[in-house]
């Protein structure tokens, strides 16, 4: 069991993909709602927000050029993670 | 069994991830998928369906998972009740990644 | 009480000095403004709040606990992190001084964790706050039992359950009625949320006063080391643990329920095609009326306008007129009749997804499919693709594997447009008037095929090892799809539209245009005045045309409306009527044509022509999206592919015909 705090573990999910609550419940172990207070109470911190999935936030030169497709809910082989229209995202620093 | 095998509406255990089967184990990612997903050995699935083109959908707790004919093929289980055998005992199983940083 | 201040003049519905001003918070989904609505009644308004551009709604809540006081909906929220304006007014009317008497914090008991966020946040602020706990019956079926008073004790604040049914809101009055007549709370010190102990007297620099300007709470917000937002975690944390307990295990009775028989063998199926049918029906029936609409204003009053305001700066009759009017005017009304078709097509896409159906179609077609090489998905831009290729290209994004949106991509030009069916039904009729239905169906069939075979023809070519991925899906459970993420989802993919393809539409139609005016190289007639058999357009289809007589239809009207068709097929009909002569019965006339360039063989040259026309470039807004959507070089190869296939099969198709007796 990591010793991290329960927010890392939810910003690392993030991070790593996921990107419904269902996603981050079942990749840290939280309960539905513990996970989205997590993630509330990261995207009130500016550290993650909710983007449009599907929806124009893809640059034109495909995949390759765009900085976030490793988490990305569009992209990927065999992922069909956040299926849906929004999706969560690691804000750049 | 394999979960192809198992009736529907039955409570089973995974007995191994995503095991052996004609020598050959699923992809790593699609392992790993499944592992992500809560597909682990020790798990308590049933099969809520099955749909059309042979595959099923599996209830793995509050979720339900869609699965496709070969996925059910190369993944063994037990019914419930049954003893399961301690961990450690059974061929590896990628289980799920531990990320640092 | 509130004092009134400067900034309530425009302020929708003034407030009378000394009455109590309360405010509801909440999230977006949690039953906040069907309280507001329940609370306020006659009288209660929507508008800006004044000096900003965010949406409050104000109204007079009246109760014998309190007499009256000014009700103010805020904007949903999920925390006072200034993420939008929504949320930067909200902080800044709670931390600000004075503007607010009271708040009530609609709390949502099947998400309380999340609601138990902003509580906090507000609970961190010296504030009256009473607490208004909705969704219990919903919480209730869930399995969730919720202890009002250990939540009370450990948010400092009373907490009150609403009940839907019982629409009886006087214990909330009396919980507002109580607080407004006590001093501010003590805020609370997270994450063990003892109260600070701090007061209006506290001396200016106190280390545990709460923030008391919104700056100031988003600055302690939006820390670095996430020290505040853990100390928040921590403590909803802690509080949902003791507040709540788990009655029964949740059930996902209702989308089970569905599941089992949209996702089942034989039903299934059916169901699917069923919705593929709605989403090509309403695309092409919604839309049509309304894009006869555009059409009919650009062509008419809009034209009339232009060509009545040139007439009157002395350039009417000039080239310039027929640029403007033939050429951009044109060019933009034929892309803007676009635009109700990508609207509707992208709504039910979104509506699909937001559903959850997307994933379940994806189950039933994923075998089907797979023998294409295509994950289920697929099967969604191939059905749109029918109506127009062009937000089919875009629909192609629900796939996630790159290398499947780029076959995708290359196959939905195969798919027959209702663009083409217009002309489909005007040869058809002309040159085989007792079976003109058959030959359409024919056609569409042979769309069918084409798809198919060129699928296995890039598989086995240019996308090799295109492995069919088992599939293991994540089914969530059905939900109402949110109209705003709908509406946000449409509205940025029609922009995406508009940016990509109307300069290239624009660009096209006039290019034609200028086609049309100059005169061929050794025509004698004078720059726009020039008769059609004698412009640089006819001249350049003469050329062409050489490359079809092994086809049969080697005449320079029927090459011409080609090239036309090439940048929309919706322009291949008015081509005809405007390169032959005024007044000539357009079907004889192409029968006659054609008759002379087949050798006698017309019918064997239309259906020629027609499979042409079914396989070649859709049009150019087509190849517009594709090249945003696949890149430049894919593209072109989609189109080599294109006309490779049209002409090969126009050619076989001519040869075989007239071979037949």
């Amino acid at each position: 069991m990591s010793s991290r705090s329960p927010l890392l573990e939810v910003l690392a999910a993030v991070a790593a993909g996921a990107a419904s609550t269902a996603e981050v419940s079942r990749r840290t172990g939280l309960d539905p709602d513990r996970a989205e207070a997590a993630l509330s109470a990261l995207a009130a911190a500016g550290r993650i927000r909710r983007v449009l999935v599907l929806a124009g936030a893809c640059p034109t030169q495909g995949c390759r050029s765009c900085g976030q497709s490793r988490g990305c809910a569009s992209a990927g082989a065999g992922s069909l993670a956040g299926s849906g229209l929004s999706a969560w995202r690691v804000v750049a620093r | 069994m394999t979960l192809e095998e198992a009736a529907t509406g039955l409570d089973v255990v995974l007995v191994a991830g995503a095991d052996v089967r004609d020598g050959r184990p699923p992809r790593p990612p699609v392992a790993r998928r499944l592992a992500e997903l809560g597909l682990r050995a020790g798990a308590p699935v049933r099969i809520q369906n099955r749909t059309s083109g042979g595959g099923a959908i599996v209830a793995v707790g509050e979720d339900r998972i869609a699965l496709s004919r070969d996925i059910l093929r190369a993944v063994r289980v037990e019914p419930a009740s049954a003893p399961t055998p301690a961990p450690g005992g059974r061929a590896t199983q990628p289980g799920p990644e531990r990320r640092d940083g | 009480m509130a004092e009134p201040t400067s900034c309530h003049d425009e302020h929708v519905g003034t407030v009378p000095q000394g009455m109590p001003v309360v405010a509801l918070v909440g999230s977006p989904n949690s039953g906040k403004s069907t309280l507001f609505n329940a609370l306020t009644g006659v009288g209660r308004a929507v508008g800006n709040y004044p000096g900003t551009s965010v949406e409050v709604g104000s109204g007079r809540w009246a109760d014998p606990s309190f007499g009256q006081v000014a009700l103010t909906d805020l904007p949903g929220a999920y925390s006072l992190a200034p993420m939008s304006p929504d949320e930067a007014l909200t902080a800044e009317l709670l931390a600000g001084d004075g503007h607010l008497d009271a708040v009530v914090i609609v709390c949502d008991a099947v998400h309380l964790g999340r609601s138990l966020v902003l509580a906090a946040h507000v609970r961190m602020l010296a504030v009256r706050c009473v607490v208004a706990l909705t969704m219990t019956d919903v919480a209730a079926r869930r399995g969730i039992a919720i202890d009002d008073q250990v939540l009370s004790e450990r948010l400092g604040a009373p907490v009150v359950r609403l009940d839907p049914r019982r629409r009886d809101v006087s214990g909330l009055a009396r919980a507002v009625a109580g607080a407004l007549v006590e001093p501010p709370m003590h805020p609370l010190a997270l994450p063990t949320g003892v109260p600070t102990g701090c007061t209006a007297a506290c001396p200016p620099g106190c280390a545990a006063c709460p923030p008391t300007t919104a700056a100031a709470l988003t600055a302690s917000l939006t820390d670095d080391d996430l020290a505040v937002a853990e100390a928040v975690f921590a403590w909803v944390s802690a509080t949902v643990d003791a507040a709540t307990r788990r009655t029964h295990e949740a059930r996902r009775t209702w989308t089970d329920r569905v599941d089992r028989w949209v996702t089942a063998p034989v039903v299934g199926p059916s169901i699917f095609l069923a919705v593929m049918w709605a989403v090509f029906v309403l695309t092409t029936t919604v839309a049509a009326p309304l894009q006869d609409g555009l059409d009919a204003l650009f062509t008419g009053p809009i034209t009339e306008a232009a060509g009545a305001i040139l007439t009157a700066i002395g350039l009417g009759d000039g080239l310039l007129a027929g640029f403007v009017v033939d050429g951009l005017i044109a060019g933009v009304g034929m892309l803007l009749t676009f635009v109700p078709l990508m609207a509707i097509m992208f709504v039910l896409l979104a509506l699909l997804e937001d559903s959850g159906y997307m994933a379940r179609a994806a189950v039933v077609t994923d075998r089907l499919m797979g023998r294409l090489g295509l994950p289920g998905r697929a099967f969604l831009p191939l059905i749109v693709g029918f109506g127009c290729n062009v937000p089919a290209i875009t629909a192609v994004r629900v796939l996630p594997d790159a290398r499947h949106r780029l076959l995708t991509s290359l196959l939905v030009p195969f798919t027959s447009c209702s663009a083409r069916l217009t002309v489909y039904v005007l040869v058809a009729a002309a040159f085989f008037p007792e079976s003109a239905g058959t030959v359409v169906f024919a056609l569409y069939v042979s769309s069918i095929v084409l798809v198919v075979l060129g699928g296995l023809l890039l598989r086995s070519t240019l996308i090799r090892s295109l492995g069919h991925e088992p599939l293991v899906l994540d089914l969530p459970p059905y939900q109402r799809p949110s109209v705003r993420l709908l509406g946000a989802a449409t509205w940025t993919r029609l922009r995406g539209f508009l940016a990509t393809a109307s300069g290239i539409i624009v660009a096209t139609v006039a290019v034609v245009w200028a086609l049309g005016v100059i005169p061929a190289p050794g025509s004698g007639a004078g720059l726009g005045d020039v008769p059609a058999g004698e412009s640089l357009y006819a001249w350049l289809a003469r050329g062409l045309s050489a490359l079809f007589i092994p086809a049969g239809f080697a005449e320079w009207h029927a090459v011409g409306a080609l090239i036309v068709g090439f940048v929309a097929k919706e322009a291949v009909i008015s081509s005809w009527a405007q390169t032959y002569p005024a007044g000539t019965d357009l079907p004889d006339a192409l029968v006659a044509d054609l008759g002379a360039s087949s050798g006698g063989h017309p019918q064997a040259a239309a259906i020629a022509f027609l499979v042409f026309l079914l396989a070649y470039t859709p049009c150019v807004a087509t190849l517009a999206t594709q090249r945003r959507q696949i890149g430049g070089r894919w593209t072109a190869v989609g189109v080599a592919m294109q006309l490779a296939m049209a002409w090969l099969l126009a050619v076989l198709v001519f040869q075989v015909g007239t071979a037949l007796p």
